[in-house]
């Protein structure tokens, strides 16, 4: 198998390294009334941001699905913007 | 008993009447069925994200209980008569959930004994100023 070298590009090394908001923030649970929290997380579609892109830690990205999901059954996020 | 969340959406063209008796036909369903309400909340009119029933407006209705599990069938047959609602959604508090809930109670309890005190004291203050 070949390894890749590691890409030293300018914009790479510079990049701010991400983190979890929820555990920064230390919250006990994600609130699915919280919508401009969620919006956060959503792309401009409406979808649901990948946590690779978001920086969300695994434990939180299932809750924050579970919170989001709940906020688009009673209407207060869509499923589809546009 | 358990804790639950509970989010009703009625007909925002409906007048305040309507609303309150929509509001006091859940609070009863609880009641008879032994349980306690805790926080009723309403958030008003509010644009929907999408169409429900051909409904692009809502008013919103937040409550707050604890019962047991079967009041929650109760609610669902009477939805389903009540034509005034037309969507709601019905949660389980988790432990964490139930912890923060019953601490802003107690919080609010707090503020509101330390609201009464702080206006004696700007009375006195103001009574010595006078002096």
């Amino acid at each position: 198998m070949k390894t890749q070298a590691p890409v030293k590009s300018r914009f790479k090394r510079f990049s701010k390294r991400k983190f979890c908001k929820f555990c920064a923030d230390k919250s006990d649970f994600i609130d699915y009334k919280d919508v401009q929290t969620l919006r956060a997380f959503l792309t401009q579609r409406g979808k649901i941001l990948p946590s690779r892109m978001s920086g969300t830690c695994a434990k939180h990205q299932r809750a924050l699905a579970n919170a989001i999901q709940r906020a688009r059954n009673i209407a207060l996020l869509s499923f589809t913007e546009r | 008993m358990n804790y639950y969340e509970h989010i009703v959406i009625v007909d925002s063209s409906l007048d305040e009447e309507a609303i309150s008796a929509t509001e006091k036909r859940t609070v009863e369903t609880i009641e008879k069925a032994g349980g306690e309400i805790i926080k009723v909340e309403r958030w008003g009119r509010r644009r929907l994200s999408y169409i429900i029933n051909k409904h692009e407006n809502g008013y919103y209705i937040f409550f707050v209980f604890k019962t047991t599990g079967a009041t929650i069938k109760q609610l669902d047959n009477l939805y389903k008569v009540l034509d005034t609602v037309f969507k709601y959604m019905i949660i389980k508090l988790g432990k964490k959930e139930i912890l923060a809930l019953l601490n802003s109670l107690q919080n609010k309890k707090q503020e509101g004994e330390n609201a009464v005190k702080p206006e004696v004291q700007i009375n006195e203050a103001a009574e010595e100023e006078g002096e």
